[in-house]
């Protein structure tokens, strides 16, 4: 996780995020560290509730009250100097800059992603005029090849038309010619095909692939779908409650996963060709209010391998393993007792 | 744009006719015709041999006629604006109506445009600046706006200028002025005395305007697409005024429909307290007095600046909302 590494774009270090609410403070994002290499795919794993969303907002500083980046650096690389985007004023002219210029974002509610009041030509110019120096006829010119390439039939319509005459998979499409118009390094994809349905989802993740390719571009991509994150992931990291489990390669996450939350998601599936009857494993219990996290280890009260005194006192801290995976469990430190080695 | 309006104008007709319709059921609900009164009113000043030239009168007034028929002779001469005479004060309704108007207008414009004016600013810093020192006191101030009825605000202001200049400024002018006609000093009176209406109703005006605006841009603010402007790296400044504002009139927008009718008859009570010479006063007593021709022709007129002020309403909405304007 060095800055010097000439292949990460963006490196999240010890980032803590909370939520000041009258009820009290929930730490929706707590310790954690990540980095995303260079046209790369980070997928970020994880049940509703775990901090993966808050995760990505706060990448482009749009976390608002009464949510607050409690500490931490968000290292982005992509521009001649190093800029950590945690320190940068709310209002500052770089981080507008940086946004939708360097590290755009695409989310989970295409249908209430556009605003409803203006065309959709209107707002992907309106991303293009604010990042790029060219004149209207230019940058209209842009936006239509934008439209195009992400496979909407015949754009200039499109230009003219308002979000509420699109559909949802076509509004996605827009979303993501919006966000992709002035080029980014990094594409914040939150959730991108959660809303739309299951033949809709397929054509996004496979132009998102295209202009990957393309584009020169790295993902973070946030899901709770473990068939999207294996089709669209190289890297992922497993995030509970606010804490990253476990970070480990796309074959590993499905061979052999390590934390017990990561098993579990997996069990919880159903995969083809195992009819024998078994009931399919869902998860003991719910996420836990992030306002009430539990002592300890936070998945221990629905963990199958929970040891008593132990993972209800002391919190895991991340272990590294050989094959470079991390994994935040006891189970996998050699300094406790009841350790299962997997070193060897 | 263009069908939408022509849509919406066709549908106009037939709400007027039957705001007409009603106007006139009204008018002909109190028992006996304008002959039987007119035949009181002569016998109480000592016209005896009146009654024997009912059946006459019925005839000159065409009250012998059927209601429909009756109904398109007073119909047809309402759209000719003459609207019959006041029964109370024997005089043609729209002369009277004619008197007050301007001056009703006067002082329901400068509230509503101030209030307005006032009101959707200070409701968007109190949005955009939510919990800071600035909304806490906006809050508290349009809370006693709201709180406060503007009749007792009026007075409350009327007691301070009395207390200070030992005039008392009801009315909205001295009384050298109240027939004068217009110069330059009779202008300067009515400002001397405009301002406690206009004050005392626009802190409750711009108190609701600027609690709806606050609201509304609040929950706007909140919405996908503001974040995902933002997210493109729009200035904080064009998604506040661009996405937020825009989206955030609406409800003010339908409001405004209400609105025209408020300029005539909004704060009745306030007019009667500060013995104002506008419509509201001439309607309340029209009213308590059963001069059904003054009161049914403002109730009329009332009636009609509904549907004139949601038309109008309508149009805005659809110009500054494709949604409504593409349906």
């Amino acid at each position: 996780m060095s800055a010097h590494d000439a292949s990460s774009l963006l490196s999240v270090e010890d980032l803590h995020v909370h939520f000041h609410t009258e009820q009290g403070t929930v730490q929706a994002v707590n310790g954690v560290s990540f980095t995303v290499g260079r046209g790369q795919t980070l997928g970020v794993l994880g049940e509703s509730g775990c901090g993966k969303s808050v995760t990505g907002f706060s990448l482009l500083r749009l976390i608002r009250p009464p949510g607050r980046i409690e500490r931490g650096r968000i290292v982005y690389h992509g521009l001649d100097t190093e800029l950590d985007l945690v320190q940068e004023p709310s209002r500052s002219p770089l981080l507008r800059q940086v946004r939708g210029g360097e590290i755009a974002m695409i989310f989970q509610e295409p249908m209430t992603s556009l605003d409803p009041v203006y065309t959709a030509g209107n707002q992907v110019l309106e991303a293009i005029n604010y990042h790029l120096d060219v004149s209207q006829a230019a940058a209209w010119d842009m936006a239509v090849t934008m439209l195009g390439k992400v496979g909407l039939p015949e754009p200039q319509r499109i230009m003219h038309t308002y979000p509420h005459q699109l559909s949802g998979g076509m509004r996605q499409r827009v979303m993501i010619a919006i966000a992709l118009a002035c080029h980014p390094q990094l594409l914040i994809a939150d959730e991108p095909t959660t809303a739309l349905d299951v033949t809709t989802e397929a054509q996004i993740l496979e132009l998102l692939q295209e202009l990957q390719t393309d584009l020169q571009m790295a993902i973070l991509f946030i899901t709770h779908d473990l068939g999207v994150i294996a089709e669209m992931a190289q890297e992922v990291i497993v995030m509970y409650l606010g804490e990253i489990v476990e970070r480990t390669d796309i074959e590993s996450l499905f061979a052999e996963p390590l934390h017990p939350y990561t098993r579990a998601l997996l069990e919880s599936i159903p995969r083809l060709g195992t009819r024998d009857g078994k009931r399919l494993q869902a998860i003991e219990g719910v996420v836990p209010s992030p306002a009430d996290i539990p002592l300890g280890c936070t998945f221990h009260p629905r963990c199958p391998d929970f040891m008593p005194g132990l993972c209800d006192v002391h919190a895991p801290t991340p272990q590294t393993l050989t094959d470079g995976r991390q994994v935040q469990c006891f189970l996998y430190d050699d300094q406790r007792p009841g350790v299962r080695n997997l070193q060897s | 744009m263009g069908a939408y309006i022509l849509r919406r104008l066709l549908t106009l007709v037939p709400t007027v006719f039957l705001i007409t319709v009603l106007g006139f059921i009204i008018m002909e609900l109190p028992p006996g015709d304008y002959v039987d009164r007119y035949i009181l009113q002569q016998q109480a000043q000592g016209n005896t041999g009146i009654a024997d030239q009912e059946a006459m009168l019925r005839v000159r007034f065409g009250l012998d006629k059927p209601a429909a028929v009756r109904f398109t002779h007073w119909l047809g001469a309402f759209a000719r604006g003459d609207f019959g005479d006041s029964l109370a004060q024997n005089r043609p309704v729209r002369t009277i109506i004619g008197e007050r108007l301007l001056l009703t207008f006067v002082v329901s414009f400068c509230a509503f445009l101030l209030s307005w004016g006032i009101g959707i600013p200070l409701g968007i810093y109190s949005a955009t600046h939510q919990y800071s020192k600035g909304d806490n006191f906006l809050t508290v101030t349009a809370f006693l706006g709201l709180g406060l009825p503007d009749f007792l605000i009026a007075l409350i202001f009327l007691v301070l200028a009395w207390r200070v200049s030992g005039d008392v400024l009801t009315g909205l002018f001295s009384s050298e002025f109240t027939t004068a006609s217009w110069s330059w000093a009779k202008f300067q009176d009515l400002l001397r005395h405009l301002w406690i209406p206009v004050l005392a109703v626009i802190l409750t005006g711009t108190a609701w305007v600027m609690r709806v605006m606050r609201g509304n841009l609040l929950d706007v603010l909140n919405s996908n697409y503001i974040q995902a402007a933002r997210a493109r790296g729009v200035p904080e400044r064009v998604v506040v005024w661009k996405h937020g504002v825009r989206n955030a009139l609406h409800p003010l927008v339908s409001a405004l429909g209400q609105t025209l009718v408020w300029l005539v008859n909004g704060f009745t009570i306030t007019s009667i307290v500060l013995d104002l010479p506008t419509i509201q006063t001439v309607y309340l007593n029209a009213t308590l007095s059963q001069d059904i021709f003054l009161g049914g022709t403002i109730l009329i007129l009332i009636g009609l600046l509904v549907v004139i002020g949601t038309f109008l309403a309508d149009i805005l909405l659809a110009w500054l909302d494709p949604r409504i304007r593409f349906s």
